[in-house]
């Protein structure tokens, strides 16, 4: 054929003249002078490139012994970036044998098998299928659906919006639009977690529907339902941690950090909760413990005093027994500091209610001990003021008696009275900071208002003590700072 | 020209230990071996060279460009499968894009050097300079794909089955490539050689 004549130029020719037009040979010369070249540029090698591009949202997700823990909830390919040509499954990481051979592809129709845990990838369809070491299964359609017949082992599954149908033997199941599974087959059973969305089941006439955190279980031709808790969220832990470590803190039940949420105030006010100080004035003692006594919270419950506590006196909460009011009020309720007033001791004012100082003055020797001087209560009442101040400035009762709205501020601020009125929750904050143990430290300063020092939050929590004092112990409020800051902890203990 | 279709079960067994050789040297030269690395490079650059300096203007942007493929090739050498058996192919990929931006280069150079064809055209005897002209401008017109396999066979001395194995084409594919490529030169340069 190529010797058919031209008009001109036979194939012949041409074919003749490219041959003597042929470049020489490389010389040894060239030869060497490139190589020399080459391998004195000679650096690093490049890694491999990545076969895939996605980008995926993780959960963690415990699918069992030898699985990976971790699956991706969404799959989101890059259109066409490596994979355009792919329309099925594609192994992204581990070892799958399909038809006697290492595949790297899964191909509708042929069973395969895990020689190690591996992954597959449905870039058009959005979604990841993990299988196990040694489990066997078979890709019966990529169309429209994800259908797979899984045969036995375990296997992962994360639709992202895509309709997922698993078939084994004796039951079949669905996602309809997509979600997060864990499957483990056995002969005769096989086991379903739902994490993500809603999956169907079905053996024989039974019909088993699991949401998230539930469980279906199957065998003998039935299946049931197992109930669970739905996974957390990756945006609720972080709150339940810290609503329930307050709560913890406050109620200071590490073990039912729930139950510290369902009991703010006492976390708050105890811990500190931000969140529901009011609350922890409604539950004083509880704010008391708010105050923060980690070793006496459920005292502190019962001795509202401990709320002065609360101020923060660990060592202390039976002195804040002995003035419950005070404490309580102290501790500062700011709803009601009439109470504080009849209570005088209440260090309400001690604690510092600026709303009732004159109640306070009228009962000066409580605030006095309200005030919190245990040493000198008399003073305190003589100086209700210094109740007050005992409430806060434990050393210089004197001047509370001087400046008894002092001591009322003494509850608070000699300088800021109505803030320490203002705050008196603060001061049962000071009690405990609800947003900030330390701060509350701050605050128990400000508590301190209420007992007193609010410059000084560490003093604070020192003070705290003195709001504790008004509550009364001066000597041990760090401490109670210091506690207010492990209710925080609780959370992360969930 | 035809003996492609006439390699024995001996020769066809010889490509295969080439291949093989080839890809285990591949497998140690992504492990960092530089030593595979010269090996790989003996083995090579000869067919290299004959494909490069077949379309390039002269010896030297040649060399640049045989530096440029090799140099690739020992960076990138872990992104190719080692044991498909496909490294001249892979490698000859990487030369056909190192030719390809150099023609690019070159089209964007304001003032380009005087082209220069293989010494041997001038050395060619009864090839006159009018008619190597016209080879070249017939070279010119051919289709990449086209360029390559002419190149290949004729200033490679490749088979088909060669050339066939390099640019990952069936041997038939070549053929008809080839023929395409001879018709279209021959076209060329009879309107080249018309006078006008």
């Amino acid at each position: 054929m190529l010797r058919a004549r031209g008009d001109r130029w036979e194939y012949l020719a041409i074919e003749a003249a490219l041959r003597r037009t042929a470049p020489p040979a490389l010389t040894p010369e060239q030869r060497e002078r490139i190589r020399a070249r080459i391998m004195a540029q000679l650096g690093p090698q490049e890694a491999p490139a990545p076969p895939l591009v996605f980008r995926s949202r993780w959960v963690a997700v415990p699918v069992g012994a030898g699985l990976a823990a971790t699956i991706i909830a969404g799959v989101r390919l890059l259109a066409g970036q490596y994979l355009g040509d792919h329309r099925e499954g594609v192994v992204a990481g581990g070892r799958l044998v399909a038809g006697g051979r290492v595949v790297d592809e899964v191909e509708r129709g042929q069973p395969a098998l895990a020689r190690t845990d591996a992954t597959i990838l449905f870039p058009e369809a959005g979604a990841r299928f993990d299988a196990a070491a040694g489990s066997r299964f078979e890709l019966l359609s990529a169309a429209g659906a994800l259908a797979f017949r899984l045969d036995a082992g375990r296997f992962s599954l994360a639709s992202d919006g895509t309709p997922v149908r698993l078939a084994g033997q004796g039951w079949s199941a669905a996602f309809a639009a997509g979600g997060v599974a864990a499957i483990e087959v056995e002969p005769g059973r096989a086991r379903f977690t739902v994490f993500v969305g809603a999956l169907t089941v079905t053996v024989g006439s039974a019909v088993c529907t699991a949401g998230p955190g539930e469980t279906v279980l199957t065998g003998d031709g039935s299946c049931v339902v197992v109930p669970g808790n739905p996974p957390a969220s990756s945006s609720t832990p972080g709150q339940g941690g810290a609503n329930p470590g307050q709560g913890v803190d406050g109620g200071g039940n590490p073990a039912a950090p729930g139950q510290g949420g369902a009991n703010p105030g006492q976390g708050a006010n105890g811990g500190g909760n931000p969140a529901a100080p009011g609350q922890g004035g409604a539950n004083p003692g509880q704010g008391v413990n708010a105050g923060g006594n980690p070793a006496a919270p459920g005292q502190g419950g019962a001795n509202p005093g401990q709320g002065a506590n609360a101020g923060g006196n660990p060592a202390a909460p039976g002195q804040g027994g002995a003035n419950p009011g005070q404490g309580a009020n102290g501790g500062g309720n700011p709803a009601a500091p009439g109470q504080g007033g009849a209570n005088p001791g209440q260090g309400a004012n001690g604690g510092g209610n600026p709303a009732a100082p004159g109640q306070g003055g009228a009962n000066p020797g409580q605030g006095a001990n309200a005030g919190g001087n245990p040493a000198a209560p008399g003073q305190g009442g003589a100086n209700p003021g210094q109740g007050a101040n005992a409430g806060g400035n434990p050393a210089a009762p004197g001047q509370g008696g001087a400046n008894p709205g002092q001591g009322a501020n003494a509850g608070g601020n000699p300088a800021a009275p109505g803030q320490g009125g203002a705050s008196p929750g603060q001061g049962v904050n000071a009690g405990g900071n609800p947003a900030a143990p330390g701060q509350g430290g701050a605050s128990p300063g400000q508590g301190a208002n209420a007992g007193g020092n609010p410059a000084a939050p560490g003093q604070g929590g020192a003070n705290p003590g003195q709001g504790a004092n008004a509550g009364g112990n001066p000597a041990a409020p760090g401490q109670g700072g210091a506690n207010p800051g492990q209710g925080g902890a609780p959370g992360r203990g969930r | 020209m035809e003996e492609s279709c006439h390699l024995g079960g001996e020769a066809i067994e010889g490509i295969r230990r080439e291949v093989d050789a080839l890809d285990d040297l591949a497998a140690r030269v992504a492990a960092g071996d530089r030593a595979a690395f010269d090996e790989l490079y003996s083995r090579m650059v000869d067919d290299v060279y004959a494909y490069v300096r077949g379309q390039c203007r002269n010896d030297a942007e040649a060399e640049d460009i045989i530096a440029n493929v090799f140099l690739k090739a020992w960076r990138s050498m872990r992104s190719y499968r080692a044991g498909s058996g496909q490294f001249r192919r892979w490698l000859f990929a990487i030369a056909r894009n190192e030719l390809k931006r150099a023609w690019a280069q070159r089209k964007r150079e304001a003032a380009p050097l005087p082209e220069e064809l293989p010494q041997a055209a001038f050395d060619a005897p009864g090839l006159d300079v009018s008619t190597r002209d016209l080879l070249h401008r017939a070279l010119a017109v051919l289709t990449p794909d086209q360029r390559d396999v002419v190149v290949l066979r004729y200033y490679g001395g490749k088979s088909h089955q060669e050339i066939a194995a390099i640019l990952g084409k069936r041997e038939g594919a070549v053929r008809a490539l080839l023929l395409r490529a001879l018709r279209t030169m021959r076209k060329a340069m009879d309107d080249a050689a018309r006078p006008r």
